[in-house]
């Protein structure tokens, strides 16, 4: 638990709670997503009526009001608002002030779209207060350059999360969902809506006066306040309505907001600024998909909407009874007797942690008390699957098809049609289909599905990729209703996939100019998406890349991508100069990179094998017409730079697996590690290793000679080296496949003298054990020799 | 040091929970407000607040007004209590699962020691119990003599439970033999049990409030499962293995003082040693050490039990035989026995510790080098 933090001015927490309730304009505090606050709110508009009703949500959006409340629209829904900035050159990579988009989920339950429903039927107006999302200031950043820009989910405000946490554990609760559970959603000392406003209200003001005034102004708080208090200023006089016939809906926090606060309201950037209304599904809603200002079990909420009035019994009843079915579905046995039982602890549980009725932790807890025969992280998986499934839920909404569609929607559903692939909408199953590049249609199909690939749209997904297999790709093809919000999620960056993929791609190219192997990678994937405007420049830029990347790990992943596409051209269209050019600048580059790499820190030594095998492999490709003595010179002098034997293992290993040195010299450099003193001999371990990482067939054709050099270490090694040594020698051979490890075992028979190929019993007693066995066995032996037996 | 014991009661080596802690639970029962069910000497909360502690209450006992700090039973997941609590209220028994040494014999203890007041109705599950150990058995001579009669009759500590209301407690369930471990089917459905040898007083019904508490052992699993039947009867609560270090420092710290007072004995562990202790342990068990190197672990469990049990010994043998301060070596040569129980190979992780880590760490830090030092003298060699 965290200190304790200044003590609560209770006076003036009370004072401002009386300045709200006595205000013209009626506040009303809302948490998103919470069926309470949803129901109160709608009781409260039905009976105050007021003229207007203003609500925190995106006041560039409030046109999209009419299709949120329209009847055909079923939640969970989301209203998209994305933003671009003007630019003089359309084609420059945007950053991330200059592009935004963010969602604003609604559920059935959510106080925001109960409020739009309620104000609706007392058909009053409804407008949106929140300042636009590009107008906020940021705040701190603590995203690294590399983390995916330009997406913010829903209004979350960071001041407020200490405060609830704190409050939460000092009450004795494990989280702040189950405070809100117990203090707020459940139980009948808050069902008059008078009373619950001002409990929430109270305990919003406590949150107020412990956030940091220059926190608030730091994350965008004041500046969304001020724009909210100005919009409901100017609305009431455009409307022409009295203060009394106003009411505002906003979280309970910003009701506290500064009416004497005299800083202008910020200024909301032009651009071009595009909103909709797209389905949305429960599972993006839940926090287990990140959704930070999500609700843990949508599902669950629902229910409890739903189910308003009637015993809350009959709502964990409900529930648990899904739950256990869909535990059996999953395998677990688990009977109506067993829901009986949950039911009950669920109730009895939430008595003890005083509980008005059981909450949705209580019924959890129950739910493995009663039914997981074990630990629940192994025996309880699927109990817990189950949980997770049922209490989140499935549900995709739907939106009024008055609403319009998305451009880049529209444009997925038009090349299905066009690319004969519609099919996979019409069933929602999963179709396989064989796509060939030679065909113009296959052609386009491959392009297509590798855009929705590179735009992480989940609806296509590369199902085999057999070596060889150059123009013949096979396909696995599945549509869900959300893939239409993950497009949307992408509609910022262009208005059709192509030009949302050229658009990422060129915000990639901004961010990662000097790596050459992403570089690299972007070239082949431009290539693949049958964008070869964009190649061009992404060519361009992997040969500056290559040029000013000095690091041997991202130009040997340059080279794999490059060698790659130059086969790839090759088969299409035949050589290609340019590209060829551009594998040998790139392995002449990844060679003078060698001895740098020589010396490189532990966690990339796995990485540096597998950059090695490209270069040789790349080497070894005739058709690339490589300078092998270049890589002979510089693996070379890596090797002698290198003070770490497991990449001198490596260097020595490639340069035997290319016949330049003899397998036999592996050995001799393995045997000398018996004759150093012993902190370096118990490093051969990590020699062999490198060794075995990146030369086996070689080394194993001359296996005599490895097991003589590792005999001759063992012998030498004192008990601590060997110790020290036998990690890595384990790791050495368990890189060995099943046949070459009978290879070295056969070699280390002969050399025992066991020539006759006998089985060699597996040890069901310790080594200890078995080293005494054959003690006995030989002092038996020299007995029995003794009598002439 | 003077001795807790009250005037006249003989000195034991160890009392029962309910007597050792017994001002802790007048001190609760005595400002509990709550609803208990029929026959618990405190309400849930109060046992909750006893087992998980850090409380003080103000009580009357013996006449004089006192704080009475509330100590903590069991470290760690506060709703492992809660549900154990609560299903010890319901028709189902409870079964605390978990790896040798994680505390279930103590919760265990404790929690019948707050609800009913006795800890001591305990059948120990072994491969020899037999179902007269669960149900009754009789004075032969006497049926001999006089023939069955209920003055013959010697009641199990089930049936003693049962007749008062009680919890009985069932150590290490499922070392017994299935056919013995369904005698408890019909005890726990039933409530009751059928005594066919006397027609006149055939049924000893169990009084609300009895229910039963079970243990068992992760690594007896599958040598003696519970049947279907028995499981359902059952609700299973799994005691983890204590993760968070600081939490396990605490708890080797806490339960060694203890013990140390329990013997009289003049030494302390001092902080440094509970930290080696652990760290040793967790890395050990755990495969790994802090800074990432892969270990080779042992086919014992090193429990949080088995560290305490090693600072103690380590210290009764500093205070015996030592410099009556415990230091690492002292924990080197008590560890031997820890890891190295049912196979001799598990030597070869004691060895394999010593040389990559606490060889290293020696070279730096004192109390790691004495603690290398000693295990260079205990491991033998090759």
């Amino acid at each position: 638990m965290k200190a304790p933090g200044p003590a609560l001015d209770t006076q003036s927490v009370g004072a401002a709670v009386e300045l709200v309730l006595k205000d013209e304009i009626y506040w009303f505090p809302v948490r998103h997503h919470s069926p309470r606050v949803a129901r109160h709110l709608d009781s409260t508009i039905r009976s105050l009526r007021p003229k207007v009703v203003f609500i925190e949500g995106p006041s560039e959006a409030t046109a999209l009001v009419p299709h949120v409340i329209d009847a055909r629209t079923r939640p969970p829904v989301a209203i998209y608002s994305a933003y671009r900035a003007p630019s003089p050159d359309p084609a420059a990579p945007r950053t991330k002030d200059a592009q935004q988009a963010v969602w604003y989920p609604l559920l059935s339950y959510s106080p925001e779209y109960v409020a739009m429903r309620a104000a609706a039927a007392v058909r009053a107006t409804i407008e949106f207060i929140d300042l636009p999302h590009w107008a906020r200031p940021h705040g701190p950043s603590t995203e690294s350059a590399e983390e995916e820009p330009i997406e913010e989910i829903a209004p979350t405000l960071d001041v407020e999360g200490a405060f609830y946490a704190s409050a939460a554990a000092a009450a004795g609760f494990s989280s702040w969902d189950q405070a809100w559970d117990s203090l707020f959603e459940f139980g009948t000392s808050l069902d008059d809506r008078d009373v619950f406003r001002r409990e929430l209200l109270t305990f919003c003001a406590a949150a107020r006066s412990s956030a940091s005034p220059e926190r608030m102004l730091e994350d965008g708080t004041v500046a969304r306040e001020r724009f909210m208090w100005k919009s409901i200023r100017d609305g009431i006089q455009r409307l022409g309505v009295k203060p009394s016939d106003a009411m505002v809906v906003c979280g309970g926090f910003h009701v506290f907001l500064d009416r004497d606060d005299l800083v202008a309201a910020p200024d909301v950037p032009f651009g071009e600024v595009q909103t909709a209304l797209v389905p949305y599904s429960f599972f993006r809603v839940s926090r287990l998909s990140g959704y930070q200002a999500g609700n843990r079990a949508p599902r669950f909420y629902e229910r409890v909407w739903e189910l308003h009035g009637r015993d809350h019994d009959e709502i964990v009843a409900q529930h648990v009874v899904e739950v256990l079915k869909r535990a059996r579905a999953l395998g677990e046995p688990a009977s109506s007797a067993d829901a009986i039982s949950v039911a009950q602890h669920a109730r009895m549980l939430g008595a003890l942690r005083r509980h008005e009725v059981a909450t949705l932790d209580d019924v959890q807890d129950a739910v493995i008390t009663c039914c997981c025969k074990g630990d629940p992280g192994h025996q309880g998986v699927h109990l817990t699957a189950a949980m997770d499934h049922v209490a989140i839920g499935t549900k995709v909404g739907t939106v009024s098809p008055d609403a319009g569609r998305l451009p880049i929607v529209s444009d997925f559903h038009e090349q299905l049609q066009a690319l004969d692939l519609a099919e996979v909408v019409d069933r929602e199953s999963r179709i396989t289909r064989k796509v060939d590049r030679r065909d113009p249609v296959g052609r386009r199909q491959a392009a297509f599905l590798r855009r929705l690939v590179f735009l992480e749209i989940p609806f296509a997904e590369i199902a085999t990729h057999a070596d060889g297999a150059i123009f013949t790709e096979t396909w696995r093809l599945k549509w869900n209703p959300e893939i239409e919000t993950q497009l949307a999620d992408r509609a910022h960056y262009g208005e059709s996939l192509e030009s949302a993929a050229r658009a990422r791609l060129r915000e990639d190219l901004g961010q990662i100019a000097s790596h050459a192997g992403t570089t690299a990678r972007r070239l082949r994937e431009a290539t693949e998406m049958d964008l070869p405007d964009l190649a061009g420049d992404v060519r361009r830029a992997c040969r500056v890349a290559v040029d000013a990347d000095p690091r041997f790990l991202s130009l040997a992943e340059a080279l794999g991508e490059l060698q790659i596409l130059r086969r790839h051209f090759e088969h299409s269209f035949g050589s290609d100069a340019d590209l060829v050019s551009l594998v040998g600048r790139c392995y002449d580059r990844a060679c003078f990179a060698l001895p740098e790499a020589a010396n490189a820190p532990e966690e990339d030594h796995e990485r540096i094998v597998e950059g090695l095998r490209i270069v040789a492999e790349t080497l070894v490709d005739a058709s690339a017409g490589l300078d092998r003595d270049l890589f002979v010179q510089y693996a070379g002098r890596a090797s002698s730079e290198s003070q770490t034997p497991f990449l001198q293992g490596a260097l020595m290993g490639m340069l035997a697996e290319l016949r330049v040195v003899p397998a036999e010299g592996l050995s001799v450099a393995l045997a000398a590690f018996a004759l150093q003193p012993p902190d370096v001999l118990a490093r051969a371990g990590e020699f062999l290793d490198g060794m075995l990482a990146s030369c086996r067939t070689s080394l194993l054709l001359g296996s005599d000679h490895l097991t003589s050099a590792i005999d001759d270490l063992l012998r030498a090694a004192e008990d601590d080296a060997f110790l020290t040594m036998l990690p890595r020698l384990r790791s050495a051979f368990r890189r060995l496949h099943e046949r070459q490890r009978r290879t070295l075992a056969d070699t280390v028979a002969r050399r025992l003298g066991l020539t006759s190929g006998a089985e060699v019993t597996r040890l069901g007693a310790s080594s200890g054990a078995a080293a005494l066995f054959a003690r006995i066995d030989a002092r038996a032996a020299r007995i029995l020799e003794e009598w002439r037996l | 040091m003077p001795s807790k014991e009250p005037e006249g009661v003989e000195s034991r080596l160890r009392e029962p929970a309910e007597q050792r802690f017994r001002d802790e639970i007048q001190a609760l029962a005595e400002g509990d407000q709550d609803a208990r069910p029929a026959h618990w000497a405190l309400s849930p909360r109060a046992v909750l607040a006893y087992i998980v502690g850090g409380s003080t209450v103000e009580a009357r006992l013996g006449g004089k007004k006192r704080s009475v700090p509330i100590t903590t039973k069991f470290y760690g997941d506060r709703s492992i209590v809660e549900r154990a609590i609560v299903t010890l209220a319901s028709e189902r028994a409870l079964l605390l699962l978990g790896e040798p040494g994680t505390g279930k014999s103590w919760l265990s203890e404790h929690l019948a020691a707050a609800i009913s007041g006795n800890s001591t109705l305990t059948i120990q599950g072994t491969a020899g119990t037999t179902e007269e150990h669960i149900k009754y058995s009789w004075n032969i001579a006497r049926v001999i003599a006089e023939g069955p009669q209920p003055s013959n009759l010697i009641p199990s500590p089930t049936m003693v439970a049962m007749r008062a209301g009680g919890l009985l407690r069932f150590e290490e369930l499922t070392r017994c033999v299935p056919d013995v471990q369904d005698a408890l089917v019909s005890i726990l459905s039933d409530k009751a049990i059928a005594v066919p040898e006397l027609p006149d007083a055939n049924m000893v019904w169990a009084k609300p409030g009895f229910n039963v508490i079970a243990t068992a052992n992760t690594r007896d699993q599958g040598v003696n499962d519970l049947s279907a039947a028995l499981k359902r009867r059952f609700n299973y609560i799994h005691i983890p293995v204590i993760r968070d270090a600081k939490t396990e420092v605490q708890v080797v710290r806490q339960r060694s003082a203890e013990l140390l007072q329990r013997y009289d004995l003049p030494v302390e562990l001092p902080p440094k040693i509970a930290d080696l202790i652990t760290t040793v342990f967790r890395e050990i068990r755990e495969g790994k050490s802090e800074d990432g190197v892969s270990l080779k672990q042992p086919t014992t469990t090193l429990s949080t039990a088995e560290a305490i049990g090693v600072a103690v010994e380590a210290a009764l043998r500093a205070s015996f035989f030592g410099r009556q301060k415990v230091d690492g070596s002292d924990i080197a040569r008590n560890l031997l026995g820890s890891v190295v129980k049912e196979d001799a190979s598990d030597l070869a992780v004691l060895r394999e510790y010593a040389t990559l880590i606490a060889k290293k760490r020696g070279a730096k830090d004192a109390t790691w080098d004495s603690f290398y030092q000693g295990l260079q003298e205990v491991v033998p060699a090759k």
